[in-house]
């Protein structure tokens, strides 16, 4: 059960608001809001939601343990329990999601023909994997308390709006909420909002760029089908895809949160506002960057030994988790030798240059100078973003290269797919797709709500027009839903 | 709040309304908030509510097709997780005011690029069923299969119609991704005739118009087009499944292959001629593939030299009854028989027929050109027709061509009455020619058996699709047995390009 669908919307939703507003007690609120969590996750995986109630119970009784062994001063053997639990959690992970992938590396590499284990992949165990290794972690660092309550952390663990496609959620970020949190109709308003948001990112940017890149990426024969430019196109129609997925649905997220009283950070900050790779990944799926930089990174050594070792390790680590294919882990090395190279070659000499340009020269000619240095560096980070993106998306690799052909020149003269007519007949979304990337709208809220300030008239301008906007994105999302199909759920691999 | 002097403090954090300044203005500051999320609930509850209690349909009018139904419980597709997955599908299926929805839906994506006479835009495709017969679907989808069929049927019945409405499951073919036959390949095949040695100086009035996708049906002007292309290993597979038909059967049945080209290959303006694979050519590898004992019949020149005629729908991937009578005179000229002149028959039009391609594409400038539907009905021959319908029931007849479509949009099923399993007309003359035929079809066969009912004795009207439905029931035997017991002459396999290049074709290998 996908937040886009109308039975998430039109019969999940209901009976949740329903039943979690019914009580005001919150540990009558908890134990509601864990119970349609669980039964979320058996809707979707009926099998396998013993999988994560056991796995939640070890975690659970692991967390409460490392404490008390903490307590009683043996450090040793609570680390032990916290590796333990780390331990379970990469093992689950491992088996159901790279066993099959790790044993044909080595039937490849070894000539031996084991069999393949093939596992589905229940949805979300990267997620909660991940959300539940680092309580451990967090309560043998003793950054946490350990919770005392299972309903509670089954329900940190399970929590529907983060369950299936994140953020990965830190068990600080909610401790308190947790235990006391009240929800008013100004924040209940503020979830709706970011919901409805959400909801029309992924039904009306995500699923219509989905689309095309289905029509344009999938083609059989690329060199046959596909001039270079609709090549491009392809590629670009999917990096709107990717990211309108991943943030609606990170906004769907937050804001049923905040309609249920938890408050979440951000986890997308416009990335493709960003001009250099590194600025990109702190503005991209910010909750899965930190949980790499918290539990691997630092404990690896961060940058005090091995740092050049410590950031491959991470970012091969954070293609894997993307997919148990190597195209992700080329993904993921891919960004991490940019990000090296921006760290060592480009950031400083840049930043630099820019402060001499602004010295050296009059203002008009400076900040001529440096905006023609922000499009360039807007064009190379177009690019690598877009070769990127291609990396990400073939999982064959002769299916890679052959798209690669054509994206460098070797396609066909004709196309069958033609993408110009694609793009000229959806002229309009093409633009709102692109545009929406940048954060127009929150400058937009920002300046409305510095006018708002100055002059009383305006007073409730900002909230009438964002309240509108929400139901209308509800609306139409809704119509779009039930008159199409196409709803792809991008998340399988995790 | 922090000043943001520059642009990155924007991205930083969500600008924070004061608290205090809530505060300040108390309950006023709260009447937005409330009644958004006042809005927000009743509209989910509504329809949740209003979802639960309203009765389902089980038909949708506008897309002329079946809706899910809700999937039976048992414990083995709870715990595979297939019950889940149907019951959303026959939520979202069954969706309160759906239809209305649905064509909203299909207006507000024509927004999504600019307008102009010339161009249209990219709508979504259809939903057409897929093949019942596939032999690859397990025993519950069949039943449920079954079930949708008979909620279709009482449906039908209710109409008094006939399952032409059945939005064509031939089509599915061009809608699959990535099965898509590859346009144009370089792979001519030496024996195909050159193209064409018929005029070549008619008009068409398309030349000049900018066509658009949508989704795989090409729109121009007041015209669409399922674009598919040629695949010849598709078309080895057909000759194929037809060569072994011709094997089974005793040498004394004449057996006939026509194969259909589709309106691409015609009324495409040159621009996008490109677009289609070359069908005469990727007819013509069928033929070069058939065995000896097989009689193909050409009718591309002769459909082509008509091409400024009616001879296809604009906005129905069926031809019309003209260019099945073009496709008759060829045929004719095949079997060893004379044609009907077109004076022969009374010709009545019925106007107002939207089809299956505009039901896809909600095109509007396909709705206010809406195609009619040319019918010959013979002056001098009468005949009568029993068919079993899709329940299998029997059901007799006085025509074999209704006087009136029982509604516009139903106006393809005055043909033989649509899609059935089997149809046998008898021909009323009392000269007997001492032949009786077999057609295995699908749709596009309904417009063209009336014009060969004359030259037989009796047609049994096969669809290839259907017809094992009667073999299972009891009713009848298997096709081969039935063309030996009833002493059949001749038979005839016809298909449009679509059939024979996709799915369909097995479902002649499955009547073997």
């Amino acid at each position: 059960m996908v937040f886009s669908s109308l039975v998430f919307m039109y019969v999940f939703l209901a009976v949740a608001l329903v039943a979690y507003f019914w009580s005001k007690d919150i540990k009558i609120r908890n134990t509601i809001l864990c119970a349609l969590s669980v039964f979320f996750y058996a809707w979707g995986e009926p099998l396998w939601v013993i999988l994560l109630i056991v796995g939640c119970a070890m975690d659970f009784l692991l967390g409460l343990h490392v404490e008390r062994q903490l307590h009683k001063g043996n450090k040793n053997f609570a680390k032990l329990l916290m590796i333990l639990s780390v331990v379970e959690n990469i093992a689950l992970i491992g088996v159901f999601k790279y066993s099959g992938f790790l044993v044909q590396n080595i039937n490849g590499i070894s000539g031996t023909s084991l069999a393949v284990p093939a596992f589905t992949l229940p949805i979300g165990i990267s997620f909660f994997t991940f959300q539940k290794l680092s309580y451990t972690i967090d309560v043998y660092r003793g950054e946490v308390k350990a919770q005392r309550s299972f309903v509670n952390f089954l329900l940190y663990i399970s929590m529907f709006f983060q369950l299936i496609a994140g953020p990965i959620v830190r068990y600080s970020w909610i401790e308190s909420e947790m235990a006391k949190r009240s929800v008013n109709v100004h924040e209940f308003s503020k979830g709706i909002k970011r919901f409805c948001f959400g909801l029309g990112k992924k039904v009306l940017l995500a699923n219509v760029a989905g689309t095309f890149v289905d029509k344009i990426m999938a083609v059989a024969d690329p060199a046959k089908e596909l001039t270079t430019g609709e090549a491009w196109i392809g590629v670009f129609m999917f990096a709107l895809q990717i990211y309108y997925d991943f943030s609606g649905y990170s906004d769907m997220a937050i804001g049923l949160g905040r309609m249920f009283g938890f408050h979440f950070p951000e986890n997308f900050k416009y990335p493709y506002a960003a001009t250099t790779i590194t600025e990109f990944w702190r503005r991209w799926h910010i909750s899965l960057s930190s949980f790499f930089r918290d539990y691997v990174y630092i404990p690896l050594g961060g940058n005090r030994r091995h740092m050049l070792l410590n950031i491959f390790i991470v970012w091969a680590l954070t293609g894997l988790w993307h997919g148990a294919s190597w195209n992700f882990v080329l993904w993921g090395l891919f960004y991490g030798i940019l990000l090296v190279l921006e760290k060592y070659f480009i950031l400083k000499p840049l930043a630099n240059a820019k402060k001499n340009i602004k010295r050296m020269f009059k203002k008009p000619v400076a900040m001529l100078i440096n905006a023609c240095i922000f499009i360039v560096q807007k064009a190379i980070f177009i690019y690598i973003t877009l070769m990127g993106w291609t990396l990400f998306y073939f999982e064959s690799t002769p299916r890679l290269l052959a798209y690669l052909g054509v994206m460098y020149g070797g396609g066909a003269d004709t196309s069958t797919v033609n993408a110009a007519l694609l793009v000229k007949n959806n002229l309009w979304w093409f633009i709102v797709a692109i545009v929406m990337t940048q954060p127009v709208l929150k400058i937009t809220k920002y300046l409305a709500l510095r006018a708002q300030r100055r002059c009383g008239a305006l007073i409730y301008t900002n909230d009438i027009v964002s309240s509108a906007l929400s139901v209308l994105l509800l609306v139409i999302s809704t119509i779009m839903l039930v008159g199409n199909s196409f709803n792809p759920f991008l998340y399988f691999n995790f | 709040m922090k000043h943001a002097n520059n642009k990155t403090n924007l991205y930083k954090e969500p600008l924070q309304e004061k608290s205090t300044s809530l505060k300040k203005t108390g309950i006023a500051r709260k009447i937005i908030p409330a009644i958004l999320s006042g809005v927000f609930c009743f509209a989910i509850l509504m329809m949740a509510f209003i979802a639960l209690v309203a009765p389902k349909p089980k038909v949708s009018q506008s897309e002329n097709r079946v809706l899910e139904l809700m999937p039976k419980f048992s414990f083995s597709a709870l715990v595979s997780g297939e019950y889940t997955k149907a019951f959303e599908v026959y939520y979202s299926d069954t969706f309160p005011f759906r239809d209305t929805l649905a064509d909203a839906a299909k207006k507000l994506e024509a927004l999504r690029g600019p307008k102009s006479d010339e161009d249209a835009s990219i709508y979504d495709g259809p939903n057409y069923d897929t093949n019942d017969a596939d032999d690859s679907k397990n025993e519950e989808e069949k039943l449920n299969a079954a079930i949708k069929k008979e909620v279709f049927d009482a449906y039908n019945a209710h109409n008094a119609i006939n399952n032409v409405l059945e939005a064509s499951p031939e089509s599915s073919f061009v809608y699959k991704l990535g099965e898509k036959a590859e346009t144009g390949s370089g792979t001519d095949t030496p024996d195909a005739p050159d193209v064409p040695d018929v005029p070549d100086d008619i008009e068409n009035p398309l030349e000049g118009e900018d066509g658009a996708f949508k989704n795989q049906i090409f729109v121009v002007g007041n015209t669409a087009f399922e674009i598919f292309g040629r695949n010849d290993e598709q078309g080895e597979k057909y000759a194929e499944i037809i060569n072994k038909w011709r094997a089974a059967l005793p040498e004394t049945v004449n057996v006939y292959n026509l194969v259909i080209p589709k309106n691409s290959a015609f009324a495409l303006p040159s621009k996008y001629a490109d677009k289609d694979g070359d069908q005469k050519a990727g007819i013509e590898h069928i033929y070069s593939k058939l065995d000896a004992g097989i009689t193909p019949v050409r009718i591309f020149d002769a459909l082509y030299s008509h091409r400024d005629e009616y001879i296809f729908f604009r906005t129905d991937h069926h031809w019309t009854q003209r260019g099945a009578y073009y496709a008759y005179r060829e045929f004719a000229k095949a079997a060893g028989f004379a044609p009907l002149d077109e004076s022969a028959f009374e010709i009545k039009n019925f106007e107002g027929y939207l089809g299956t391609l505009y039901n896809a594409t909600k095109d509007a400038k396909l709705k206010a050109e809406p195609d009619y539907v040319e019918t010959f009905y013979h002056k001098d021959y009468t005949f009568s027709m029993t068919y079993y319908n899709s329940a299998l029931t029997k059901v007799d007849r006085g025509y074999i061509l209704r006087q009136k479509p029982t509604a516009a949009k139903y106006s393809y099923g005055v043909f033989i009455d649509g899609d059935n399993p089997l149809t046998i007309i008898k021909n009323g003359s009392e000269t007997k020619t001492g032949k009786k035929l077999v057609v295995v079809k699908e749709s596009y066969g309904n417009c063209f058996v009336p014009f060969v009912a004359a030259h037989y004795d009796e047609v049994y009207v096969v669809d290839q699709r259907y017809y094992n439905n009667l073999v299972k029931a009891g009713k009848f035997p298997k096709l081969a047995k039935l063309i030996e017991r009833e002493g059949i002459t001749d038979v005839l396999f016809i298909n449009n390009m679509q059939a024979a290049l996709g799915g369909l074709k097995n479902h002649i290998n499955s009547l073997l």
